[in-house]
């Protein structure tokens, strides 16, 4: 066949059936953009090699901590003595380091500025084989004492804070009120361990005791050949010698070593896994709506196929021609597919980048990568084989002579029923499945957007700042801050209710234990444990949270004044179900340090974190004039006509003014901030809501085309129906009896498995335990279905019925 | 099998297979097709006569028999081969004519050279140019065949036929569509084809379009039951008419 007749006459075919030709190519679009955008995710979010040396050998260590809460999550922090045992004991690492991350505040005569900075080992830095652009790079021996006080700092704060000031090495840097020599500038764009723009050494205390001290993320290189399930052998091995040591701290732990692509992922194990395993599903259900899209091609080109056939085209010349046309449509479609996700990724990158306020790992890439290119060529390949062999099968098994001579009608009606039949069931039984799955993503999407945290959030802006400098060790100090600024933005135009808050709804802090005072401890059983949160006197007001019993904070609540707390009504009912909770005393005791503390107030709740679980810490509000934390949010209420920009402005101002060593970070609407903070997911709930809308389409185009076929390839039994006095009712109740069986189908094999993967791990789909709404989600799946197979059945039967019983009877 | 026979066919049966019922659609058939004769297949409807034409067409296998075309014994051919013989020695006409409506005409008479892998594409067109001169359709090259009435889209088949210079035309019911002015200018067409060379076998239903071929065979529930000269049958049909 001649390439270019045949791309000709397949271009015209494509033309002349334009609604088919879109339908074809929307579905492989809607396969390939969300398969090729998850697996971009997924990679970045798994096992996405570094840009180093031996990058796919780097690795991070993590810690499952079974029974806290309901769920096991896994956490990367270390704490000093165990990295250094780990570090001293294991064999398997070219090199094993480790960082503290924290922000620091950049600072000089004109200005300061907030960044992300890690206290790394310096020989991890050294391996990972990257030159400064200018001056050097930690030296063990030498920068590893206390006393020489060094920074590397990033080409960014170099250009931008810096100015790009050519002598600053040796040049002396503020950072956090200490004086720092600089000792080197990274290269352009150079990001570690993710998002890092300063770096120090990192001082290990050699003598600490186990579980002390602040906690470290500890990053490997593997040497080669070790895989790393021999690491992860290896350290479980050694944590099993520390549990022996040190039963109390350690049993219950189970350590894992994955690819360093997964240390910045907040995400609970098993979902990149649940991730790939849903966009898998969906890229099947594309194969099969394409397949079933194509088979309707080719039943109409059936008598075009065995006139080729008798004019002597052999099985491979009709084939090469069937594959040659689909070859064109998943072109297309691919095409298409990277125009979509030229547009998609960037798009999904900002809604991570805004959840995460620009601090996205150095890894990860919103663009059409090569990898994703090959790829997405790859899956198309695939689709283009899989869905044209069904094809080709069908058509080299057709009866050409049949076709050609007018053979008898119904001759090869059972195969062909056998076939459309075992499609639409795989069709409905695949579209259950995965309508139930996004039905649930797309609940907890609206859970993120409709959570009710008990506090008002219109019009209130909140703002981050810490006063962790050696200007801010006392609570004196701290007050004078805050109440300075506190006063300062309540003059300016244009904003009211001014409070300060540790933990902003939806987000916790430190935790800590209590008992209430007089009961009896049982020393058998773990203390239940608090979320200290320090409030304003105002806050509670600020936010208009209702006051149930007692009262608020008020300025006679000071650092000589009885401690006292406020809590919530569930936790009031929960510790004094029959009394009052009013003038109860706890014991608290929060960093080991134990102090009574009195119920003054009840509040209505305030939700501090989307997971509501019953493991969750108890929350206690304490008033910040008693005891002064050194971080901080602010929330204040804007006048209608004063925007977030301006407030924004004016908080840098006067941020300024009161001390230009305290910047002012995330100055934001509450509501941004609570649907970012969503224990995480936040950022990618936008993700979910598109896979879902994604796969509600796909599902709906591919019920609906495998449904009307199997309806439409029966209208001339429809005719025969007709001609022998059945009644149109009668026609469209057997329809509506075979829609039964189908959708019996789907119940079984789809939607019960759906939900039953759902209900048995929430987690794994980024939800809460609360599950109440699978029953109706269920139900409205079913509904759903039932609603497009009646509509499928209907179309198709009622353009039959129009049809002259002996025109039908003619139907081909 | 006689040595200026084109087709041979020996001892063919076709039994088709439905669940338990076996329905002989043709039995111990044996029937040699001279070079350049011109043979009509007559009988009443299910005798068998399409089924024949198909198995000589290799367009259905036969389930006993042997079938030789130009000597050779084309039904143990593999399908490969079978198509390969198919494009180069058969030519089909259907009552239905078959044309592909998305290709235009030129590209429909093009399509079996397309097959044909020594064909440059000026060869292509010169054949095709030749076929539809034949024909009297060179002037509706770039028509559809929606555009054409059923004697032009008739013509335009037969052309498709003829371009690939196969050894024997094979013609289903080539009228059975047409209305009577048609009908003759394409049987007016074949048997100037026949005249020229082509080797005819023909499926009609027409007695007047049988009697323009010069031996016919009836056949009668599969079976060929009567084979001889048309002009025997021109005799009695004149004797009956006098």
């Amino acid at each position: 066949m001649k390439i270019y007749s045949d791309l000709a006459f397949s271009l015209r075919l494509l033309r002349n059936t334009p609604v088919l030709t879109v339908m074809t190519v929307i579905v492989i679009v809607l396969g390939l953009s969300l398969y090729l955008a998850s697996y971009s995710l997924v990679k970045m979010l798994s096992d996405k090699p570094m840009p180093f040396p031996s990058g796919d050998r780097y690795v991070t260590l993590k810690t499952i901590n079974s029974g806290i809460g309901d769920f096991d999550f896994s956490s990367n922090a270390y704490d000093q003595f165990t990295y250094q045992r780990l570090k001293n004991r294991s064999e398997n690492y070219a090199h094993l380091g480790a960082y503290r991350s924290d922000s620091f505040v950049l600072s000089d005569e004109e200005y300061s500025k907030r960044v992300v900075g890690a206290s790394i080992s310096a020989e991890l830095f050294s391996a990972l084989s990257i030159e400064p652009l200018l001056g050097r790079l930690f030296e063990r021996d030498i920068d590893n004492s206390a006393e020489d006080g060094v920074v590397i700092i990033s080409y960014s704060v170099w250009q931008d804070y810096y100015a790009g000031n050519m002598d600053i090495i040796g040049e002396v840097a503020e950072i956090d009120g200490r004086f720092l020599n600089v000792i080197g500038v990274m290269p352009e764009d150079f990001r570690f361990p993710t998002s890092h723009e300063v770096w120090f050494p990192l001082q290990l205390d050699q003598a600490i005791e186990p579980g002390r001290g602040f906690q470290l993320t500890v990053i490997g290189v593997l040497n080669p050949g070790v895989t790393h399930a021999a690491a992860e052998l290896e350290l479980n091995a050694l944590l099993a010698e520390l549990t022996s040591e040190n039963p109390e701290l350690y049993s219950g732990r189970t350590e894992l070593v994955r690819p360093y692509a997964s240390s910045a992922s907040t995400v609970t194990l098993g979902f990149n896994e649940a991730l790939t395993f849903i966009t898998l599903i969906i890229l099947m259900l594309g194969v099969l709506n394409l397949s079933s899209l194509l088979l309707i091609r080719s039943i109409s080109r059936e008598q075009e196929m065995a006139v080729r056939s008798s004019l002597g085209a052999s099985n491979l010349q009709l084939a090469k021609q069937l594959l040659f046309e689909s070859f064109l449509i998943c072109s297309g479609g691919l095409i298409l597919s990277f125009v979509a996700l030229a547009v998609l990724l960037p798009w999904l990158g900002l809604q991570l980048e805004n959840g995460q306020n620009g601090n996205l790992p150095f890894w990860y890439e919103f663009k059409l990568t090569s990898q994703v290119v090959l790829t997405g060529c790859l899956c198309t390949l695939a689709i283009w084989m899989a869905s044209s062999s069904v094809v080709i099968y069908r058509v080299c098994r057709t009866d050409s002579n049949r076709a050609l001579l007018g053979a008898t009608k119904g001759g090869d009606a059972l195969s062909r029923a056998l076939v459309t039949r075992f499609t639409v069931g795989v069709e409905v039984i695949l579209s259950c499945f995965l309508l139930v799955l996004c039905g649930a993503a797309i609940y907890f999407t609206s859970q993120i957007t409709n959570t009710d945290y008990g506090v008002r959030t219109e019009q209130v802006i909140s703002a981050n700042f810490s006063l962790e400098h050696p200007d801010y060790e006392t609570d004196e100090a701290k007050l004078l801050y805050l109440e300075n600024t506190q006063q300062s933005i309540t003059e300016s135009a244009g904003v009211t209710n001014v409070a300060y808050t540790t933990s902003l709804p939806s987000s916790t802090g430190l935790i800590g234990n209590y008992f209430i005072e007089g009961r009896n401890v049982d020393v058998n059983v773990p203390l239940p444990s608090q979320w200290p949160i320090w409030v304003s006197e105002n806050y509670f007001h600020a936010l208009d949270v209702e006051l149930i019993h007692g009262r608020f904070f008020t300025d006679s609540d000071n650092a000589r004044s009885e401690s006292v707390i406020i809590i919530d009504e569930v936790l009031a009912k929960k510790l004094w179900p029959d009394t009052s909770a009013i003038g109860k005393r706890v014991v608290s005791i929060v960093d080991e340090r134990e102090q009574i503390v009195t119920v003054v107030g009840v509040i209505s709740g305030i939700l501090q974190t989307p997971n509501v679980n019953v493991g969750n810490p108890d929350v206690f509000y304490r008033p910040l004039t008693q005891d002064t934390p050194a971080r901080f949010s602010l929330v204040a209420t804007l006048q209608q006509n004063y925007s977030e920009s301006d407030f924004s402005q004016t908080m840098r101002r006067i941020a300024n003014q009161v001390d230009r060593n305290i910047p002012v970070e995330n100055v934001q609407m509450l509501k941004s901030y609570l649907i970012k903070n969503q224990g995480g997911y936040g950022s990618i709930a936008d993700l979910f809501l598109l896979f879902s809308i994604g796969t509600l389409l796909l599902a709906t185009i591919g019920v609906y085309s495998v449904v009307a076929r199997s309806v439409s390839e029966r209208t001339s039994e429809i005719g025969i129906r007709r001609a022998l006095g059945s009644t149109n009712q009668r026609i469209f109740f057997k329809f509506l009896k075979q829609s039964i069986r189908y959708l019996a189908a789907g119940i079984v094999l789809g939607i019960a498995p759906a939900a039953f993967i759902v209900g048995a791990d929430p987690s794994v789909f980024l939800m809460s335990d609360n599950i109440i709404f699978l029953p109706q989600l269920c139900l409205l799946v079913l509904l759903f279905m039932a609603f497009l197979f009646t509509l499928a059945s209907y179309v198709p039967a009622r353009k039959a019925i129009l049809l002259e019983p002996a025109d039908a009877l003619r139907y081909e | 099998m006689s040595k200026e026979s084109l087709i041979s066919l020996e001892g063919i049966q076709k039994i088709f297979y439905t669940d338990e019922i076996e329905t002989w659609a043709l039995d111990e058939i044996h029937l040699d097709v001279k070079q350049g004769e011109y043979l009509s297949i007559a009988g009443p409807s299910g005798c068998g006569k399409s089924t024949l034409l198909s198995v000589m067409g290799l367009l259905n296998s036969s389930t006993e028999g042997k079938y030789f075309l130009a000597g050779e014994d084309v039904a143990s051919l593999n399908s490969t081969a079978q198509a390969r013989v198919r494009n180069r020695q058969i030519g089909f006409i259907f009552q239905a004519f078959n044309l592909i409506g998305d290709m235009n005409v030129f590209e429909n008479v093009e399509l079996p050279l397309t097959y044909r892998k020594e064909l440059k594409r000026k060869e292509r067109k010169a054949k095709v140019q030749e076929a539809l001169e034949k024909v009297d359709m060179a002037h509706r090259l770039n028509h559809f065949p929606s555009q054409l009435s059923g004697g032009q889209q008739q013509r335009v088949a037969i052309a498709r036929a003829l371009t690939g210079d196969p050894k024997v035309l094979l013609a289903d019911e080539p009228t059975g569509n047409l209305d009577s002015k048609n009908a003759q200018i394409v049987m007016d067409l074949l048997g100037d084809l026949h005249k020229q060379g082509s080797t005819i076998c023909m499926v009609t239903h027409d007695p007047r379009s049988a009697l323009q071929a010069e031996r016919q065979i009836t056949l009668f529930d599969g079976k060929i039951v009567d084979d001889q000269p048309t002009a025997n049958l021109r005799v009695d049909s004149e004797a009956l008419v006098s």
